[in-house]
């Protein structure tokens, strides 16, 4: 964003965000590893599947911590376009291959690549919103 | 919306830069009213207002008003 080192509405989004996406990647890591050594099934895999999610709902509500604390309404509604970019993306992309690999036999995408999908098409999304208006 | 922002800024020798220090808000946000690419917020348009003491109907007029005038009856 613009005002990287200036608003601390940022620098508190960026270090939460990264706080998130970090222990998203411990969680997930070991649940993995948690499914796959102990080939986990019933109930107990019904318990563990959640967890990964957890820092997503977290990363959620780092996006809304970040709306309700940032003062400029402009860096605001650059916030809500990215994600509302990213997602719309997110869903087209997730659609598109679905009927592909319905239909033409194409490569099977797992889901657990949706979220992480959602984070790179929002990075490649925000510099390009922030263009429109310089 | 038109505003006259450019105007009023260059009256007092300020840059974007300068504005935004003033408004709290980024470079990016008074270019982006300035171009009237976004319309800010009413605390902000208050907030612009005060700092170059004036009314907000000062620096802020509704394009569709000024070409288009309502016609009062006779």
């Amino acid at each position: 964003m613009n005002c990287i080192g200036k608003s601390p509405a940022v620098r508190a989004f960026l270090y939460r965000f990264v706080a998130m996406l970090s222990a998203n990647v411990v969680i997930y890591t070991l649940t993995f590893i948690a499914f796959h050594r102990f080939q986990l099934r019933g109930m107990v895999a019904y318990l563990l599947a959640p967890l990964p999610a957890l820092p997503i709902v977290g990363v959620l509500g780092v996006f809304a911590l970040y709306l309700k604390e940032e003062q400029d309404d402009f860096q605001r509604s650059i916030m809500i376009q990215s994600i509302l970019w990213s997602t719309g993306l997110l869903l087209a992309a997730t659609n598109v291959w679905g009927f592909l690999e319905k239909f033409i036999d194409a490569p099977r995408i797992e889901m657990l690549f949706v979220f992480p999908l959602f984070c790179v098409f929002w990075v490649m999304v925000a510099p390009l919103v922030q263009r429109r208006y310089r | 919306m038109k505003n006259r922002l450019r105007v009023l800024r260059a009256e007092r020798e300020w840059s974007q830069a300068d504005l935004a220090e003033r408004l709290e808000v980024s470079r990016q946000s008074v270019n982006a009213i300035e171009t009237g690419k976004f319309d800010p917020s009413l605390p902000l348009a208050f907030k612009l207002a005060r700092l170059f003491e004036t009314s907000i109907e000062a620096i802020f007029s509704d394009e569709s008003q000024s070409e288009s005038p309502p016609a009062f009856p006779g």
